[in-house]
């Protein structure tokens, strides 16, 4: 499968990257006005594996596909319109990526990340109960556009491989692919009529679902369905439970001091560990030096080294493990 | 627009031992893509909330039998419908299906050209490989959590409850169209382990990225963005409504001035990106006192009208009720056997891909444990009603009936009685 990127945000160049990183053939058409709009950081992650090719030695008939998310001014500009592309071409599958979509009442919006977060959803559920809602991190609603868009170009190129289909248009908007991370919210009121709020930023009292300070750093403690007594055994606060059953009714003002001296008394990674052998899912929260670092990433050989200015440095592989 | 369904995967088989939510969120997208897939439940379900269970969506569209894998005879069932798969995958803990003989490497033996996926928090291999995990530890463990904050803040927790679980479920998609791909290019299978956590810090590879080239974690601005100024999240009228508002350069900030009508915000201190960074704190009080006397989508509308950056933020509640969503068929009514809660259908996502001249897989409802015994063992496998019943009659399958969730208690905390109304359920 040979694959044509041409990408000016995050959403195509990390469809390239993630088909790249399948092994398969990657060419960026190396567009000045596009490359710059990248950050260094961004040109070091996702130009991996890739190969750059110019507009005067671009031949559409070498490709199974094409991934874009430039817009239809931008490929008109370089006489690649989708029509263009595709005419006489009949295997061809052209992926489209945008924020909104080519079509819709907001197909003519102007967006951005957090635009696209806010009417994607995901938004609204995030951050404090007494703040506004929170935007995710980074470009999040673009990369998760790019997961879409590498699976539209790799499903759609099988479709035509194993001939069950022929080439195809596909358009694919942020906002609709952002949706499906919260649908349990939606389904939860659609089913039920509740809602879930965000909760304060200082809520009356602590729980056991809680991020506490261990000795080294953060851990996310998480115990579901576990009995309450069990939990406060393993913590250390056996004697200050009041009430057996329910963590949220114990009496959290007077335990607060007992519980902070008891996580800060282990590291993240211990109780981690000892958090698992009681089958509960607890985990460390990671940073990105400790990412790198840590001992299932390193046994997973998930970093990749790639050269920065002279110097080697290690950003994350494919998420996956293969085994041909 | 044609009727014809987009499916290409069409002839694709895949066998799938899934519970919770992430394994199935991407085997559903290969049945909306047009594969064919059959998930297997353990006597009694998977022992995941069956209320959840039926009304996230992730099991719609797919069959459902159940065999009880601690019996010999129900292995070796499972392992004549292995062979007969394209895939068979599965998000057990890693150690789980190496107990009954159904290992990836024992599979592959059988049937090199089959394609295996191993889904689980932290992948294989590795020291925590068989440690628990659901969707929200991943997040805390691939970094999401803490580049949501800065250093010394609590990292945070994003609220959706199952979005590592949608994001590694999408990768299990890509990883298996991938592999079919190249199995149709080598005639060769392969095996796949998929680590949830790696997923989140993928999804996180630009700041990773940022960071090492730095040496430093990247501060977080939160809602703010040093190349859009100003941007935010300011109030509107109503409980919790809100918009967002992202200014892209100069001119978008003249005409935002311009159409606010605001005096305060016609400040020479204002007019470039610099000064209104500068100022960011006192432009966001200035905005949020403006917005909040609109209604979120009387406000985007008129600042569309000047293509400046803007969007309502979508809540629970009218998020079904989203223009663009509905003009997109974002969402599809799912019509039960029988009434669920009062209610004839309810809304869930399809595909969320538009497809030139074609149409989407319609959804249909979810499949109770067993209830598809006798449809695809006798497809697959050829087994006759007979025999199927005697092995439900011994225990070695499992036939729950339809779905019955007349007498499941749902929390009764923000709680909207005129749900189904707003949202038009058929009754």
């Amino acid at each position: 499968m040979r694959v044509l990127e041409i990408s000016g945000s995050s959403a195509a160049a990390n469809a390239g990257l993630l088909v790249a990183q399948l092994d398969f053939q990657v060419d960026r058409l190396a567009v000045d006005e596009l490359t710059n709009r990248f950050t260094e950081a961004q040109r070091v992650f996702f130009q991996r594996g890739k190969h750059e090719i110019e507009r005067d030695e671009l031949d559409l008939d070498d490709y199974d596909a094409v991934v874009e998310d430039v817009g239809i001014e931008m490929l008109a500009k370089h006489d690649l319109s989708i029509e263009e592309m595709r005419s006489g071409r009949e295997s061809l599958v052209v992926v489209s990526l945008s924020d909104l979509g080519l079509i819709g009442p907001y197909a003519g919006w102007a967006s951005s990340e957090i635009t696209v977060q806010a009417v994607g959803g995901v938004l609204h559920v995030s951050g404090y109960g007494d703040e506004p809602p929170l935007k995710l991190p980074g470009n999040t609603a673009a990369m998760i556009l790019g997961v879409h868009g590498a699976t539209a170009v790799t499903t759609a190129v099988f479709g035509v491989t194993n001939g069950a289909e022929s080439g195809i248009h596909i358009d694919i908007s942020a906002q609709d692919t952002l949706m499906q991370h919260w649908t349990r919210h939606i389904s939860q009121y659609a089913y039920a009529g509740t809602t879930t709020e965000r909760a304060p930023r200082n809520p009356e009292g602590i729980h056991f679902r809680h991020t506490a300070k261990a000795k080294d750093g953060w851990v996310y403690m998480l115990a579901l369905r576990a009995a309450w007594q069990k939990v406060a055994d393993f913590l250390g606060l056996s004697e200050q439970v009041a009430l057996e059953k329910d963590p949220n009714v114990q009496p959290w003002r007077e335990m607060e001091a007992a519980f902070v001296e008891s996580i800060a008394s282990k590291d993240k990674y211990t109780w981690f560990s000892e958090a698992a052998e009681q089958g509960w899912t607890f985990a460390p929260v990671e940073d990105p030096f400790d990412i790198v670092s840590n001992p299932q990433n390193q046994a997973r050989d998930f970093f990749e080294e790639t050269d920065y200015q002279g110097r080697m440095i290690r950003v994350p592989g494919l998420p996956y493990r293969i085994e041909r | 627009m044609s009727n014809e369904v987009y499916a290409p995967l069409k002839g694709i088989r895949i066998l799938s031992f899934e519970l919770a939510f992430a394994l199935p969120a991407g085997t559903r997208a290969l049945h909306d893509l047009g594969a064919e897939v059959v998930r297997v439940t353990p006597p009694g379900g998977n022992n995941f909330g069956r209320y959840v269970s039926v009304s996230d969506g992730v099991f719609h569209g797919k069959s459902c039998i159940s065999i009880d894998l601690t019996k010999q005879e129900g292995r070796d069932i499972a392992m004549s419908l292995a062979i007969q798969a394209d895939v068979v995958c599965n998000n057990f803990r890693p150690s789980v299906l190496t107990k009954y003989d159904l290992a990836a490497k024992v599979l592959r033996e059988r049937k090199p050209e089959l394609i295996t996926l191993q889904m689980s928090g932290y992948g294989t291999p590795g020291p925590w490989s068989d440690f628990p995990a659901y969707g929200p530890s991943t997040e805390a463990a691939g970094g999401l959590n803490r580049l949501m904050v800065n250093e010394g803040e609590v990292p945070i927790r994003i609220g959706t409850g199952v979005f590592s679980d949608q994001l590694a479920g999408r990768h299990a998609a890509l990883a298996i169209v991938a592999a079919l791909q190249r199995r149709a290019e080598t005639g060769l299978g392969e095996d796949i382990d998929l680590s949830m956590t790696e997923c989140i810090t993928h999804l996180m590879g630009e700041l990773m990225t940022e960071a090492v080239v730095s040496g430093e974690v990247p501060v977080s601005h939160g809602n703010r963005n040093p190349e859009r100024v100003p941007q935010g999240i300011y109030p509107c009228v109503g409980d919790d409504e809100w918009i967002a508002i992202s200014i892209e350069d100069d001119a978008m900030w003249r005409d935002f001035v311009e159409v606010s009508e605001q005096d305060m915000l016609n400040d020479s201190s204002y007019e470039t990106q610099q000064s209104r960074w500068k100022h960011h704190d006192k432009l966001d009080e200035l905005i949020a006192t403006w917005t909040s006397k609109w209604d979120k989508n009387e406000l985007t509308e008129l600042l569309q009208t000047r293509r400046i950056a803007s969007a309502p933020v979508r809540t629970v509640k009218d998020s079904a009720l989203d223009p663009q969503f509905q003009a997109r068929g974002a969402l599809q009514l799912v019509e039960h056997q029988q009434p669920l809660f009062g209610y004839a259908a309810h809304p869930h996502p399809p595909l969320p891909w538009l497809m030139a001249g074609r149409i989407r897989k319609r959804l249909t409802d979810f499949r109770n444990n067993g209830e598809d015994n006798e449809e695809v063992l006798y497809r697959w496998l050829g087994m006759t009603k007979k025999e199927i019943n005697r092995l439900e009659d011994e225990g070695v399958l499992y036939n729950e009936g339809p779905v019955q969730l007349g007498t499941f208690r749902i929390p009764q905390t923000n709680y909207d009685p005129e749900f189904g109304q707003k949202l038009g359920l058929p009754k």
